[in-house]
């Protein structure tokens, strides 16, 4: 406990805004690297669904994450925590507008998908 | 924006929750979490804006570093409620990978797959909530006892909330890559399920 609490003291006279602000950076580079695979993968899915059922490929969806992963990279040039917590949401705010829509627009077809290969009622793909 | 945010990870909480148990056909189960989750989103919205008026007179708010410490802890609450709502995705993220996982294998057994059959994470979500509730708690008590016996500035408090932040970013990332992880896995599981038979 003694050296959590000299930790703790240590802490509260030594991690500024300016080194909450270093790291905040490199934390937005990785978990936004993270939303961009995970959203990626989600449309992928979404497309295999959309092929099996002979729709048309998503094509704005992969625009919003594309602009995206553009900006993240600019996380590293935010000059302050207002300027960060500004471009942050702007980044997180198109993914998860990505996300949410693909969720709520493609539920009927994934849950549908999902359930054929869970109960394996047939293929899940046209056989060519 | 903390509010939202909470809504937002709540409704995706909420949306997998009910994909998961409709594939296994357990939907009945999900009347119980819509109405906690309305009443816990009420809760939190309470401690945002009402918050002066419901535990002012009890927490004597009106001091100086009170009311620091009593922001902070505030803020802090918000951010374990994200992770802990990122660790409960994750959880159903991996419960439904391993579903579709196990309905592949036995179409094809050659379909990928690393989860063998076991339990479905059942400890994943009470393990998830008591370490982040756990950290959550631990570190606001080492504050207010280092408060109380050395007695902490307002600037020392904002920087131990600042850096707790920093502390509840590594779980967020490190959540957010296992889903990535997964569904990386449950593309190419079902990329090669739809591939023709040779």
């Amino acid at each position: 406990m003694k050296i959590l609490e000299e930790m703790f003291l240590w802490i509260g006279s030594n991690f500024t805004p300016e080194a909450y602000l270093f790291y905040t950076k490199g934390q937005g580079l990785l978990w936004s690297g993270a939303d961009i695979l995970l959203v990626f993968m989600l449309l992928r899915i979404s497309d295999l669904v959309r092929e099996r059922q002979g729709r048309g490929k998503i094509r704005f969806r992969y625009f919003f994450l594309g602009a995206s992963v553009v900006l993240t990279p600019l996380l590293l040039f935010t000059r302050s925590k207002r300027e960060f917590f500004v471009l942050e949401s702007v980044i997180c705010g198109l993914q998860f507008a990505v996300l949410v829509y693909t969720m709520v627009a493609e539920r009927k077809a994934f849950m549908a998908f999902f359930r054929e290969m869970v109960e394996i009622k047939g293929n899940f793909f046209p056989r060519s | 924006m903390a509010l939202f945010w909470t809504l937002a990870e709540g409704l995706i909480l909420v949306y997998l929750r009910w994909g998961f148990l409709s594939l296994k056909g357990e939907k009945q189960r999900q009347r119980v979490i819509v109405p906690f989750s309305i009443a816990a989103f009420l809760m939190l919205a309470v401690l945002i804006f009402a918050w002066k008026s419901v535990l002012g007179p009890f927490l004597h708010l009106e001091e100086g570093i009170h009311l620091t410490l009593y922001r902070k802890a505030v803020w802090s609450f918000f951010c374990t409620v994200w992770i802990v709502l990122e660790g409960m995705i994750m959880v159903y993220v991996l419960r439904l990978y391993r579903l579709v996982n196990q309905g592949l294998r036995k179409k094809d057994q050659d379909a990928s797959g690393s989860f063998p059959v076991g339990p479905e994470f059942a400890y994943g979500i009470p393990a998830v909530v008591i370490a982040l509730f756990g950290l959550f708690f631990f570190y606001e008590y080492l504050i207010l006892r280092l408060n109380s016996t050395v007695g902490l500035t307002a600037e020392d408090v904002k920087h131990l909330s600042l850096f707790y932040v920093r502390i509840c970013g590594l779980f967020w990332i490190a959540f957010e890559w296992v889903v990535a992880f997964i569904g990386v896995k449950t593309y190419l599981a079902l990329k090669r399920a739809g591939r023709p038979v040779k």
